[in-house]
């Protein structure tokens, strides 16, 4: 039996539904024995596990701490959701008046050790996977925790929306419709539902970043342009899920 | 047309028939079941980028191809059991079936592919030794992102096939037989030798087919030097794909893209081991035990260009990876120009010289 520990930082808990799911698989509770699941077990503490999902990003210097110290106790730490990897939707607010302290609610921290700018889990501690999603997709956990098992990784897939679009031989809404679609600079895994719905893909798997620079970006949002999104639209679009990669290839301005 | 299916249908023993089959939105290869399912009023209007169905009698060819069903998006090779044993190697009889209604260019593809996969790759080669007969529409206007005359591949065909039509316009069908298969269907349909009126007509609109093709390579052989000459420098192929976002739509579309990755799927009680669709612009290719052989987009970018013009003719014996059909520059959500590309390394290597 392998212990697991399921961790969540400053995320929507949309992923730990799809974890949930994976380990009502009969083979997979067989062979894992919960050490820490605050969803599921009553424990507050845990000692040690061998493998722990981290949802979501690191947005308070108490968070940042907290997985300092996990990393020493835990064998393999999976980056959960696309919060972990890029930051997720609460980086918007990077992009806006950030002011913790005005909205009214009682703070645990000084506004002082909240970050404005969420941190990916990487920025903080070393990260052995990563399964990116808004949520991740139970498919993806099932085959990771019975590859992990029996002491394999899946093979790491780069590729975009546009190549599972493709695979399930979908027509294209951008190319025959003019419909905006972010496929084809996000991150592949969700099995192409936007586009199957005859909508655009709105990039919750986060930035394909592999091979792309700020200027390519820029050329894909002049297309995006083009199909009639105003400046502003593009920018938080793509910037939505991932501002994290999106600031490293455009930087923060806004 | 339905006449000619029959025949084929009497004569070959109750076959399939694949083609391009009309559906609710755009037309994808697949079984066609009636010919209603033909896609024969409606027409493509195709730009780079930009790609629509409107009424007509022109339909050449969509993202799909036979590709789809020789070598399909997921092809699972073998299926084991917990302990190891296999279940299924996943190949089975490729059924008997006729293709109906392919391009020129489409047929020219499915040859390239035959040098490289044909008794190597066993789920294609199934499904290839299948097709019993060929039925191809040639093109008497081609599509707005066709260059088939300039890479040899179309508008018409000379062989490798059975019967191949031409439609002089929306009623009338010029037929001619490639092979003994195609002689007795058109016999037992009993036809008139077509009028030289006809002929010539023929003639002239395959012309005029060719010099409408917008897209243009003055020179293969010139290009080809070209490429070779322009290989190793960094800068032009950076430029060449300064726009381009490695989203892969031009490999998975092109119908000469054969490659695949091996993904193991485990289930409960069984694994699958499942070869995949891969795009040489994604970052995965190039992605081996080790490092990254191709890091960079523009070596990828690179590499699809150099493949399609110098490298397949050396897997095929001489046939080009490109059949000029267009897809590439269609499907593109940019809308990159391959041609256009080819022609600034024209342009390029002539300034140097
Ligand atoms: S619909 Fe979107 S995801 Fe699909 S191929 Fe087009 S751009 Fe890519
Ligand atoms: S379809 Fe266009 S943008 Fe996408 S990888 Fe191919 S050339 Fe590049
Ligand atoms: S490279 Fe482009 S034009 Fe040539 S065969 Fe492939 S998809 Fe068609
Ligand atoms: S590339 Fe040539 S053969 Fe193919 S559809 Fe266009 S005109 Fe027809």
């Amino acid at each position: 039996m392998l212990k697991l520990a399921i961790v969540k930082i400053t995320s929507c808990s949309g992923c730990i539904n799809e974890i949930l799911s994976a380990l009502l698989e009969d083979d997979i509770r067989a062979n894992y024995t919960l050490v820490y699941f605050t969803e599921l077990v009553d424990s507050i503490e845990f000692r040690e596990a061998d493998l722990a999902f981290v949802e979501g990003s690191v947005t308070t210097r108490h968070q940042e701490e907290a997985l300092k110290d996990l990393r020493k106790r835990v064998g393999f730490i999976v980056a959960t959701g696309t919060c972990a990897l890029m930051g997720g939707v609460q980086s918007l607010r990077a992009m806006g008046d950030f002011k913790p302290e005005s909205r009214g609610l009682p703070l645990k921290q000084e506004s002082s050790e909240i970050y404005r700018e969420p941190k990916p889990l990487d920025q903080v501690v070393k990260v052995d996977y990563a399964l990116p999603g808004c949520p991740i997709n139970a498919d993806a956990v099932k085959t990771f925790l019975r590859k992990y098992y029996l002491g394999g990784l899946p093979i790491a897939i780069y590729e975009t929306v546009c190549s599972e679009c493709k695979r399930r031989g979908l027509p294209c809404v951008l190319v025959t419709k003019g419909i905006p679609c972010l496929g084809p600079i996000t991150l592949s895994g969700c099995g192409a539902i936007c586009p199957s719905f005859g909508r655009g893909c709105y990039g919750c798997y986060g930035l394909q970043f592999h091979g792309l620079n700020g200027g390519k970006v820029l050329s894909f949002a002049e297309r995006l342009r083009e199909l009639g999104l105003p400046d502003l639209d593009y920018r938080a679009l793509i910037s939505a899920y991932s501002y994290a990669k999106y600031r490293d290839l455009l930087g923060g301005s806004h | 047309m339905k006449k000619l299916m029959l025949e084929f249908k009497k004569l070959l023993g109750d076959p399939v028939f694949l083609g391009y089959k009309r559906g609710s939105t755009i037309p994808v290869f697949d079984e066609i079941r009636s010919i209603s399912e033909l896609p024969l009023e409606i027409s493509d209007v195709q730009k780079p980028g930009k790609y629509e169905i409107v009424e007509g009698f022109r339909f050449r060819h969509s993202h799909s191809s036979p590709k789809w069903y020789l070598l399909p998006p997921e092809q699972v090779i073998l299926t084991i059991s917990p302990s190891y044993d296999a279940i299924d190697s996943g190949v089975s009889e490729g059924r008997r079936a006729v293709l109906f209604g392919v391009k020129p260019c489409d047929l020219k593809a499915i040859a390239v592919l035959d040098k490289i996969l044909l008794d190597k790759h066993p789920v294609y080669t199934a499904k290839r030794r299948g097709i019993v007969g060929v039925v191809v529409e040639e093109c008497m206007e081609p599509g707005g992102t066709c260059f088939c005359a300039s890479v040899n591949s179309g508008p018409i065909v000379e062989s490798g096939f059975d019967v191949a039509y031409a439609r002089l316009d929306k009623e009338t069908l010029l037929l001619k037989p490639g092979s003994d298969i195609g002689r007795q269907v058109l016999k037992s349909m009993g036809l008139e030798r077509a009028s030289s009126e006809y002929t010539e007509l023929y003639k002239q609109m395959v012309g005029r087919a060719i010099d409408s093709m917008k897209r243009k390579l003055p020179d293969l052989e010139r290009a080809q030097r070209a490429l070779r000459g322009l290989a190793s420098s960094q800068e032009f192929w950076e430029e060449i794909s300064k726009k381009c976002i490695g989203c892969g739509n031009c490999n998975y579309v092109c119908p000469t893209c054969f490659c695949t990755e091996f993904i193991d799927r485990v289930g409960e009680n069984h694994a699958e081991r499942v070869a995949t669709w891969i795009g040489c612009l994604t970052y995965t290719y190039g992605l081996v035990a080790g490092g990254h052989f191709r890091k960079q987009l523009y070596m990828r970018y690179r590499h699809y260009t150099l493949h399609k013009f110098l490298y397949y003719p050396l897997q095929t014996g001489g046939l080009l990876g490109c059949v000029g059909c267009g897809r590439c520059i269609t499907w593109c959500p940019i809308g990159l120009d391959l041609i256009e590309n080819l022609s600034r390394v024209l342009k390029v290597k002539n300034v140097e010289a």
